[in-house]
């Protein structure tokens, strides 16, 4: 695999003495691999009406149902390393974001590479740093699943899941950041209440876009991987006081995978009227010889499909526990969720 | 030699320095008049002692997907089987595949977050949690296992898909006359009833369901006839799971594939909720009280089946071009 020397540290330690230095195009000539690595190191951001003494930080321009103004006020946004205490913690608190051997990814991908699958294709690839292969999963999945058989169905299918590979995790937990934010929300100038949702020590390890051209268009595929803690939901009053019990949902695990190289692209555009439309390529009419009741015919194109349905892109969630108050909900689980079709189209309410 | 990351670096400044468009921002004036900025509302509302924030999508959305099993509020639960969850549907499936081979998506429009508050002396406590849809049609296929919520399905037919089924001993004179009737004069006459989550006995049990039928004394009604005849078969009325020998509970299982949505139009009240206690939901007029755990709502007439259906089950519709339900083709 290439690599590229060029590595940019946009935050560098207290202790850090050497300077960054551009390269010339003499130098460039003799780089070989295309990408830059990233790496925030002791990385801390805090911000807000309530940090930054009265300005203003919101999103507004949006209405509720009866055409009203409604603005959300941000209160606190911050990132920081972990024990923040829910946004009080965050100033001396800092975090690494990557880690130089293994750091956030721009690239330009082959897309001939085996885990790329694009052929004939220059791919860009922004990732997140890679996961390792679990001691137990054998895989890079956080998830130890147990098959079944089902009544009236061939093959096995996922019955539950019965553990959690941590070793996955390439980011240690110093690399792994605490992530909240509080808004206010007023509607036609009366302030409501504050909401708030904090995120302990999150990692995104083995996230990445890819995306190429195609046809004069923009096509990818997204991996989207967050695993946390505790991720927790509360309200307080409209100054932010006399907080209520909260949601937490705990030991929070989900692997999405969209899109499959060519095979099924992931799209994004804005049409003319300002609206967008977000689209996972269908499957209908990957198979040309069918049967009677749609179901592809034996071949090459059905060996396709039973790799896309044993292996392709799918999601894996599992919430451990859903805590209220005192109380245990128990767990949620979706697992091996497969999107042959999805078309997202926006409109104005 | 430069590499391909620098080569592509320099077109892309080659092309600037010869682009002569100027970026200018855009006045309110001008924003005004564009549309794709408002597809986002957000609500708050107070209702039966609660307080609830909406937060509305402007979306439409068209999808088919599969997914090995949907399980929710897996705990143990007072009165309930142990191991069991509040929702559990395996091989779980929106949308499905006609003979054809043409993906017909599961259509869903303008979906929702709302939650729930309960103010107590100043605070705010989070008691309910919600993903709604604005509207929904489509297939929805699975083997529900268990079901916390509502389904309230619809039962209609003819009387001669019913009689049949009913079974009288010699000396029942009452259902031998109700199943001549049945049978015979009313043998193209329609017979509708509504059908609730209930236990092996008829009883209503909206937790942990595995079970859909009549309750208990509750009768058949016959929509398109005359209030004589609804009168007499109203003497006919279900009783633990049997009306007149017909078997009137059916295992939740047998609904694989269930039409959501009413004469080709999306039906609203579609939901996913999660609560901390009894909540009552709005869907506009519609109210829909959900109990403590994970409840899903299925909009009251969103489902039509069949008596023969119910009889006999609905089959899965094909949701995979190589489906395990079609023999792996």
């Amino acid at each position: 695999m290439k690599l590229f020397l060029c590595t940019l540290m946009l935050f560098l330690t207290y202790n850090a003495a050497s300077d960054l230095v551009a390269l010339d195009d003499s130098d460039l000539g003799n780089v070989d691999g295309e990408g830059v690595g990233i790496v925030l190191e002791d990385f801390v951001y805090n911000a807000g009406e309530q940090i930054n003494g009265g300005g203003t930080f919101e999103i507004g321009g949006l209405q509720n149902s009866s055409n009203q103004e409604v603005t959300l006020g941000i209160s606190q946004f911050y990132i920081a390393g972990s024990g923040s205490n829910k946004g009080a913690n965050v100033i001396n608190n800092p975090v690494n974001i990557g880690r130089l051997i293994n750091p956030f990814n721009l690239e330009l991908r082959d897309g001939n590479d085996s885990d790329v699958g694009v052929p004939n294709k220059a791919v860009f690839e922004f990732a997140a740093p890679t996961k390792n292969v679990g001691s137990t999963t054998g895989t890079t999945s956080y998830f130890v699943p147990v098959m079944e058989n089902r009544s009236g169905a061939t093959g096995q299918r996922v019955d539950r899941f019965s553990g959690l590979d941590s070793t996955i995790f390439s980011s240690r937990s110093t690399e792994r950041p605490d992530m909240g934010i509080r808004f206010d929300l007023e509607i036609a100038g009366t302030r409501y209440q504050s909401l708030e949702n904090h995120i302990e020590s999150l990692s995104i390890d083995g996230s990445y876009v890819r995306l190429w051209g195609n046809d004069g268009h923009m096509e990818g595929e997204l991996a989207i991987n967050i695993y946390t803690p505790s991720m927790e939901f509360f309200a307080c009053d409209s100054a932010g006081n006399n907080c209520g019990n909260s949601v937490d949902f705990r030991n929070v695990g989900i692997e999405a995978e969209l899109g499959s190289g060519e095979f099924q692209p992931v799209t994004f555009e804005v049409d003319a009227t300002g609206n967008f439309v977000f689209e996972i390529g269908s499957l209908q009419g990957k198979c040309s010889s069918l049967n009677s009741t749609g179901g592809c015919n034996a071949g090459a194109q059905r060996d396709v499909l039973l790799d896309y349905y044993s292996s392709g892109p799918a999601t894996n969630a599992y919430i451990g526990n859903v805590v209220v108050g005192n109380k245990d909900f128990g767990s949620t689980t979706i697992s091996n969720l497969q999107i042959q079709y999805l078309e997202v189209k926006s409109h104005d309410l | 030699m430069l590499n391909t990351f620098s080569r592509i670096t320099f077109f892309i400044f080659l092309y600037a320095q010869n682009s002569f468009a100027q970026l200018i921002p855009i006045d309110e004036a001008e924003l005004s008049d564009m549309t794709g900025q408002a597809f986002i509302n957000i609500d708050h509302d107070t209702s039966g002692g609660l307080d609830f924030t909406k937060l509305t999508f402007g979306l439409d959305i068209k999808t088919s997907l599969n997914s090995d099993l949907v399980e929710l509020g897996k705990y143990d639960r007072s009165g309930e089987a142990a191991g069991t969850s509040d929702i559990r549907i395996s091989d779980f499936a929106l949308g499905h595949i006609d003979d054809n081979g043409n993906i017909v998506p599961f259509e869903i429009s303008d979906p929702f977050i709302e939650l729930a508050f309960d103010n107590v002396n100043g605070k705010e406590n989070l008691v309910g949690v919600r993903l709604g849809f604005g509207g929904a049609l489509g297939k929805l296929s699975g083997n529900i296992e268990t079901l916390t919520g509502n389904i309230d399905v619809s039962v209609y037919g003819t009387g001669s898909t019913i009689a049949p089924n009913m079974s009288c001993e010699w000396f029942e004179f009452i259902c031998l006359g109700a199943k001549g009737l049945v049978g015979g004069a009313w043998a193209d006459s329609q017979f509708k009833a509504k059908s609730y989550l209930v236990d092996s006995s008829g009883n209503s049990d909206p937790i942990r369901a595995t079970q859909i039928g009549i309750l208990n004394g509750q009768t058949l009604s016959m929509p398109g006839s005359s209030e004589f005849e609804n009168f007499i078969v109203g003497f006919l009325e279900s009783q633990n799971c049997a009306l007149s020998g017909t078997q009137t509970c059916f295992p939740l299982q047998n609904f694989k594939s269930l039409d959501i949505g009413s004469n080709g139009e999306q039906s609203e009240g579609l939901f996913l909720s999660f609560q901390t206690q009894t909540v009552t939901w709005q869907d506009g007029s519609t109210s829909t009280a959900a109990s403590e755990g994970a409840f899903m709502n299925i909009p009251n007439g969103g489902i039509n089946v069949s008596f023969e259906q119910a009889f006999n089950g609905i089959e899965r519709s094909r949701t995979k071009y190589a489906d395990p339900y079609f023999g792996g083709f």
